[in-house]
């Protein structure tokens, strides 16, 4: 009797365990957080190099990135046209300053940064909080097995409509997505790299190093975002404030 | 009688006309010959073709077949223009119903006739009407309109206005039908009297036996054929 | 022979008065009906066409890349005019003696802010220098004077260039709070507003007349720039009145960071010798510039709204001189049959003493034709009559694309009334022609007697 009830509560405990898959959720906040949006308490600064060819023609816009919280201010370093260009995003907001304007100027994640890069791409991803996800099915990427999830914008001061993107089970990294209309056609495609590492309450986690941005409809038209030197960092929240971007 | 020329000359003339599915014959084969200053009526009853054989005569007509010299010119030959030339110089209408225009006064209702006649100089169309006028001996009148006028009166328009242009025939189609007897014999005499003084041939139909009398010549119609010429 | 004939005529219209009153007086108001259409119409067309050529400034002629009308607005920097093509247009119009002015125009989208919100804006950047021609030219303020009514502030050519002076539609500016324009606010330092939720925001949107534009660059970054409120205009029509800007071409450029422009627009002193310009103008360009077009103004893509307007008014009109046209053909037809009939026994004694049918159709026509002259211009004086009473009652109307709406006015054209009653005396004698033709033929024998009835 004995042995047939522990046999009994061994196979419930199994079955729970095997039944524990992730929810959509949980899956996203893994992901969002090796692309930015890691819970680190005073701030996470990197660097960020755009780089976008079309054709012939080729640009490229350096951004130093300092992010707290769901605030983000990216200002272009480089080249000397461009330096000085600021970025703020608070939450979903997202402001646009440049010396000597007189005052900032409100802009849509959704606005061509350059290339296929929109404002919203440069900054901490939080699909987690933007998109109402779901577990579609599974696929294999690169040899990688990955749960491919369906994302419906939850407001439109967002990036994006949809969003097809897969994370793989092992590492719970976004490891492609399709940027999709509000009628399903897919007008961008994207790859990401994890070769950078961050480090949160001890422990180091990958990070976003490159991401690939290319036209569905035009090949030639790629756009290159490498992410470099992320690292904790002490961010005072004055500087997330719109009314401190006119200096 | 001096032996005058011929102004008219038929050849056989026929002409029917179509009345619904009938062919109702007029001139059944006529041949006549008219000298220059006669008074002749032509003579029958209604339907005998006596209208029918002053339209052709006149131009104003034409025959299914046979010959028409009117002043040695062939006009069963001559196109509309060439017919409505000879009417204007050579041949003068009178009409049954007078035929005035309403809207000109009995100057301009005479005047008609050399208006379109290039052979009369507009300057001389006053002397020309008033003579006519005078002629008919209504020259006190050359201002009224014609519903200012007799019917005697107005017929006597009728003819100053075909005497006008010195015509070398005067066709009148029963010129007295609307006039009463006292008129009718006024109009004759007038037409005898211009007759005789300016040597105009006239050629008019009746159906009056009164008036008669008073012709040179008479010729009778009846169904189509001349049936008798009497001087 | 003629004037005997014609004073017959005169004198026969007088028979039957009654008949003549009837036919003439249908014919008189349709006459008026057709000079008070052809006088709006003219109107319409003339204050359309110079909306358009000068106040949308699109030109007597108009010179893009090829293409551009189409996708432009989809690829901007490939479809714009480079410089090199600028200077070539530039010399292409050297010596055309009936060009009077070129102007350069860029036009782009972008989002305009006060600061805390921003908005949608199509912007039309333009020379300064032709602008002030264009606006104050005499056949726009001729035409359109109703165009300054609609019009709040001083324009933006009277403030200098590094001023960044804008013109904003009523509804743009309603949008962003802007209630004051720059003299209003002279010496006005811009306002920064803390708190964008706070409940006196809105009265700060318009405590400065500073805006910011921000746009993609031609170059593939985000530009932005200040400007300055001087200026408040109404389009006419709501899908623009909510988003249009006029400001100078060089400050739309630096947003843009480019120096391409879309479009040169030329006004000819003469736009009725315009065919020979523009084909002048083809020809050289095609050696210097080829990948260009040069078109119209009347072409449909650079005028929609006055090829629309017109083309609805031109169905109008020609509507009404149809029914004109009939209601002429069928009285004079109708009065004509009935005289001849009445005095076809008097046409037999014409055609007796000698008068041939060409006379005796001349009389005829000459008649219908007094009467309809007589009517043309009695409906003529009636029409003159009806549209000055009609403009001095100034009732407003709204056709699209004209902003702030006009007066309902006529603007009779003399040219229009005399072509138009050339073609009513046309119809009447060809109606006439054919009511007199059938007796004319008839046998003379039988109208004489009366017998052809």
């Amino acid at each position: 009797m004995k042995i047939a009830a522990l046999l009994i509560a061994n196979l419930i405990t199994v079955g729970n365990a095997l039944a524990a898959e992730p929810t959509s959720l949980e899956i996203l906040k893994d992901a969002d957080r090796s692309r930015g949006s890691a819970a680190v308490a005073e701030g996470i600064s990197w660097e960020v190099v755009v780089h976008s060819k079309d054709g012939s023609s080729e640009n490229t816009i350096s951004h130093d990135l300092k992010v707290k919280g769901n605030d983000a201010l990216a200002e272009a370093t480089a080249p000397a046209r461009n330096k000085g260009e600021t970025m703020l995003f608070n939450d979903r907001n997202i402001w646009f300053f440049k010396p000597g304007l007189k005052k900032p100027v409100a802009i849509s994640p959704r606005q061509k940064l350059m290339g296929q890069a929109a404002n919203g791409d440069i900054a901490s991803t939080n699909y987690a909080r933007d998109y109402d996800g779901k577990i579609v099915g599974s696929d294999k990427i690169d040899g990688q097995d990955t749960w491919k999830l369906e994302l419906k914008a939850k407001t439109k001061n967002v990036t994006y409509d949809r969003i097809r993107y897969w994370v793989s089970k092992k590492d719970r990294l976004g490891i492609k997505a399709e940027f999709l209309t509000v009628s399903g056609d897919v007008f961008k495609r994207a790859t990401f790299e994890y070769k950078n590492k961050m480090e949160q309450g001890g422990k180091h986690f990958p990070f976003v190093s490159k991401m690939v941005i290319t036209d569905a409809l035009n090949a030639n038209s790629v756009t290159t975002l490498d992410y470099k030197s992320p690292r904790a960092d002490k961010h005072a929240d004055a500087i997330f404030n719109v009314n401190n971007l006119i200096r | 009688m001096k032996s005058q020329p011929t102004i008219i000359q038929l050849k056989d003339v026929k002409k029917s006309y179509r009345l619904g599915e009938t062919i109702v014959p007029a001139l059944n084969g006529v041949s006549l010959e008219l000298k220059r200053g006669e008074f002749t009526a032509v003579v029958g009853a209604s339907g005998s073709g006596k209208s029918t054989l002053l339209n052709m005569v006149g131009c104003i007509d034409d025959p299914d077949s046979g010959s028409i010299m009117v002043d040695d010119v062939e006009v069963t030959t001559l196109d509309d223009d060439s017919k409505s030339d000879l009417r204007n110089r050579k041949i003068g209408f009178i009409f049954q119903s007078f035929n005035l225009v309403p809207v000109l006064n009995v100057f301009e209702n005479v005047e008609l006739p050399l208006i379109i006649n290039p052979e009369v100089p507009r300057s001389t169309h006053k002397e020309r009407v008033m003579q006519a006028l005078k002629d008919v001996g209504i020259d006190h009148l050359a201002k009224n309109l014609p519903d200012q006028l007799s019917g005697g009166q107005r017929q006597r328009v009728a003819i100053a206005r075909a005497l006008a242009g010195n015509p070398s025939l005067v066709l009148a189609d029963e010129p007295t039908a609307n006039l009463d007897s006292v008129n009718s014999h006024r109009i004759i005499d007038l037409m005898l009297e211009l007759n005789e003084r300016r040597a105009v041939t006239f050629l008019f139909s009746t159906h009056d036996e009164k008036l008669m009398d008073r012709v040179s010549r008479k010729i009778h119609i009846a169904d189509g054929l001349i049936t008798g010429s009497r001087h | 022979m003629n004037k005997s004939v014609a004073k017959l005529a005169w004198r026969n219209l007088r028979r039957n008065r009654r008949r003549s009153m009837a036919t003439g007086m249908a014919i008189a108001a349709g006459f008026t009906a057709f000079m008070i259409a052809a006088g709006y119409a003219f109107r319409v067309e003339r204050v359309l066409a110079n909306y358009t050529n000068y106040a949308l400034h699109v030109g007597h002629i108009g010179i893009y890349k090829k293409n551009a009308l189409e996708m432009f607005s989809i690829k901007p920097n490939e479809f714009a005019l480079t410089m090199e093509e600028q200077n070539a247009i530039t010399a292409a119009v050297q010596g055309l003696s009936n060009v009077e002015m070129t102007g350069r125009y860029l036009t782009s989208q972008g989002l305009m802010g006060n600061g805390c919100k921003t908005f949608p804006f199509v912007a039309t950047g333009v020379d300064l220098s032709v602008e002030s021609r264009v606006m104050n030219h005499p056949n726009l303020l001729k035409w359109n004077d109703h165009i300054t009514v609609h019009r709040y502030g001083q324009p933006i050519w009277t403030f200098p260039e590094d001023m960044g002076a804008v013109a904003l539609s009523e509804g743009l500016a309603k949008l962003l709070g802007k209630t004051k324009i720059h003299e209003e606010l002279a010496g006005g330092k811009p306002v920064m507003i803390a708190d964008c939720s706070a409940p006196n925001a809105r009265e700060l949107f318009g405590a400065d007349a500073n805006v910011q534009l921000a746009a993609g660059t031609w170059d593939g970054t985000l530009g932005a720039l200040d400007g300055e409120f001087v200026m408040r205009f109404s389009t006419g029509l709501v899908e623009t009145n909510n988003t249009s800007v006029v400001m100078s071409i060089n400050h739309l450029q630096k947003l843009l960071n480019t120096d391409k422009v879309t479009n040169v627009s030329i006004w000819l002193k003469e736009p009725l010798f315009m065919s020979q310009t523009l084909s002048e103008l083809k020809s050289r360009l095609r050696k210097t510039a080829p990948s260009l077009d040069v078109l119209p103004w009347t072409d449909e893509r650079l005028s929609p709204y006055y090829s629309g307007t017109m083309h609805f008014i031109y169905v109008l009109v020609g509507f009404i001189g149809c029914v004109l046209a009939v209601v002429v053909i069928l009285s004079i037809f109708n009065s004509a049959t009935m005289t001849i009939i009445e005095r076809s026994q008097e046409v037999g004694m014409f055609r007796s003493v000698g008068y041939n049918r060409k006379t005796i159709r001349s009389l005829f026509i000459l008649e219908g034709l007094f009467l309809t002259f007589a009517s043309v211009i009695a409906g003529a004086v009636l029409g003159l009559i009806t549209m000055f009473a009609i403009n001095l009652l100034h009732i407003s109307i709204n056709p699209p694309g004209v902003a702030g709406g006009i007066d309902l006015q006529f603007a009779p054209n003399a040219l229009i009334i005399m072509a138009g009653a050339t073609i009513v005396g046309i119809l009447g004698m060809g109606s006439t022609w054919i009511a007199v033709s059938g007796v004319v033929r008839q046998n003379i024998a039988n109208l004489v007697s009366g017998a052809h009835r």
